[in-house]
């Protein structure tokens, strides 16, 4: 914000200055008072762009965690497994060859003889639960949160396909998401999957993923014993 | 800033001159410094914007040297 304060008011003096200049005929005061409104602009420009390398660092830092999971998951030959989120406290992203667990701890484990590796999920505390899991009304919430808050997409429908399963599509993603598309711990799916388990208060399996032109699909299933 | 008043005293009055010059400042503070703003399209658009001004200015001197 100093930046920008700093740029407008040198801007402003330049200004001043040039208009003087000009009254007065002396081109270089004129000269000097552009030389000041560029340097102004320029620290204009900078202190109003000034959030967007802050989203550098978190693309990077997202970068290094993707790349130390897949490598997590390729040692315990899960990168083949499915993602289940079980709600309750702490809420736990798990990936497992076997069926969904009612619980595990957050880390490296076994369940049902099988390795698992699971994230422990803060996000999406306050997303209240949904009164009636519907289609709509879940297609609804997750348009609120994805699009309208973090903006990470540009459509979202959800269709029931039959008991607890759901079809999500998501299409338009932003280029930071997409990027990230084809590692095994994949951001989008991640959080589609745990907003989801939030809104319904349930546990949710992604049965199925794939791409779509532009987007991506997913098939939850959404149940207490997904 | 220093340079701009070195300028001046030395007796400069072409506005363009002064212009490009610090221009010429920008983009070396740029190259030496590169602040991590590359994805800004905001430094982009005054990068691109900026580089035009300086060829206009130099394609202007140069058009008024081949017409004399």
């Amino acid at each position: 914000m100093g930046l920008v304060i700093l740029g407008a008011n040198a801007v402003l003096v330049s200004a001043t200055l040039a208009i003087y200049g000009v009254i007065s005929h002396d081109r270089g005061l004129v000269g000097i008072a552009v030389s000041a409104g560029l340097v102004g602009g320029v620290f204009l420009v900078y202190g109003l762009s000034r959030d967007e390398p802050r989203l550098g660092s978190v693309l990077s830092y997202l970068s290094i965690l993707a790349n130390a999971s897949t490598a997590v998951l390729e040692d315990l030959d899960l990168l083949d497994s499915k993602l289940c989120v079980i709600s309750g406290e702490p809420m736990v992203a798990v990936y497992t060859k076997t069926e969904c667990p009612a619980s595990v701890n957050p880390g490296l484990g076994f369940t049902f003889g099988s390795p698992y590796f699971s994230i422990p999920i803060d996000s999406f505390r306050d997303v209240s639960t949904l009164e009636e899991v519907t289609a709509e009304s879940i297609e609804s919430a997750l348009r609120g949160i994805l699009f309208e808050e973090l903006g990470l997409l540009r459509s979202i429908r959800v269709e029931a396909g039959g008991g607890s399963l759901f079809t999500v599509y998501a299409t338009g993603l932003s280029d930071a998401l997409s990027e990230y598309s084809k590692y095994p711990v994949d951001p989008f799916t991640l959080l589609v999957a745990v907003a989801t388990a939030r809104l319904t208060g349930r546990d949710v399996l992604v049965v199925e993923r794939s791409s779509v032109p532009d987007g991506v699909r997913l098939v939850l299933r959404v149940g207490s014993s997904a | 800033m220093l340079l701009s008043a070195s300028i001046y005293l030395l007796g400069e009055d072409r506005v363009d001159a002064y212009t490009s010059v610090n221009i010429l400042v920008y983009f070396v503070s740029y190259a030496v410094t590169r602040p991590g703003v590359e994805r800004s399209k905001a430094v982009r658009y005054l990068n691109v914007f900026l580089l035009l001004l300086f060829a206009l200015i130099v394609a202007w001197r140069v058009y008024e040297v081949l017409v004399k």
